[in-house]
């Protein structure tokens, strides 16, 4: 099991404006089993002498069958993250997200893939003052 | 653990539900087919500045009739019932459990993108609003099949 997964992996990073930071750009690392099984590292933070914000996280999730449009591939994906939130005179604590989405491919560009999702996202440190609400997120990845 | 594995591989539908058990705020929803028989969750949370918070978390059983189809698109009418569970941050009785009875319609265009709306009966004894509506409002979705 270990050594298939080992044989699957593919790297890739990228930016990620994930549910939870706030859509300030986050630093994304990812780690693919296959097409199938993702996880990712985000990490991205901005602050201002008024405002600031921090995230660090972990997602998880499962790619869905692929769909071809021309020369655009769609594959669905579901999962959930979470990770530590600090906000400039707000608080911090640990936040979570649930989420679907999908990974959108070019034909001529297949190491080169965008995400977009929507989700559901839980932060007690909430900039805006809502720490539970619907949002969506995306990002553009490399695959090396 | 391997059936629950299995059913998310085997998911047909994701997508977004609006609907009168989450005060039509956009929902989380999956929809799993079984042939006739179908599984539907969805639900979603908000709250904002301590003043109102909620959380909704559904569940319904579907059975379909016919699927007729026509050109691109192909359709059906379901019908279901379910349960689940619902906060309510302003109300004495914060939680309870929910209730639902509805009747539906869903089209399909290419077999891929899907729009559904159905009548909903949603009983929640939290429920804001001070009819636990025991009435019939419509709620209404957009999936895709995957």
């Amino acid at each position: 099991m270990i050594w298939f997964l080992l044989n699957k992996m593919i790297f890739a990073s990228g930016i990620h404006f994930t549910l939870l930071s706030s859509y300030v750009p986050s630093l994304s690392f990812s780690l693919n089993f296959g097409e199938r099984f993702c996880t990712e590292f985000v990490s991205g933070g901005f602050e201002t002498n008024d405002w600031g914000t921090f995230y660090t996280g972990v997602r998880l999730y499962l790619v869905y069958r692929e769909r071809k449009f021309g020369k655009f591939s769609l594959r669905l994906y579901n999962g959930a993250g979470g990770g530590f939130r600090r906000d400039k005179n707000v608080g911090e604590g640990l936040g979570g997200e649930f989420f679907f989405g999908f990974k959108i491919r070019y034909k001529k560009l297949q190491k080169i893939y965008f995400v977009t999702d929507f989700g559901i996202r839980v932060s007690p440190a909430s900039a805006v003052d809502m720490p539970y609400r619907p949002a969506i997120g995306g990002g553009a990845f490399i695959e090396w | 653990m391997m059936v629950l594995l299995f059913a998310l591989l085997m998911q047909q539908n994701v997508g977004i539900f609006f609907s009168p058990s989450c005060y039509y705020f956009p929902s989380l929803s999956t929809k799993l087919w079984f042939n006739d028989f179908g599984l539907h969750i969805y639900g979603t949370a908000f709250s904002y500045r301590q003043e109102w918070a909620f959380y909704s978390l559904n569940l319904r059983f579907l059975w379909r009739g016919n699927i007729y189809r026509s050109g691109n698109f192909s359709y059906f009418a379901y019908s279901g019932t379910g349960g689940g569970i619902h906060f309510e941050q302003s109300k004495e009785k914060k939680f309870s459990p929910s209730f639902s009875l509805s009747s539906g319609f869903e089209i399909i265009f290419k077999g891929f993108l899907s729009f559904d709306i159905d009548a909903i009966v949603y009983y929640a004894d939290a429920y804001l609003f001070s009819f636990p509506i025991f009435c019939i409002l419509l709620s209404a979705g957009v999936s895709f099949y995957w």
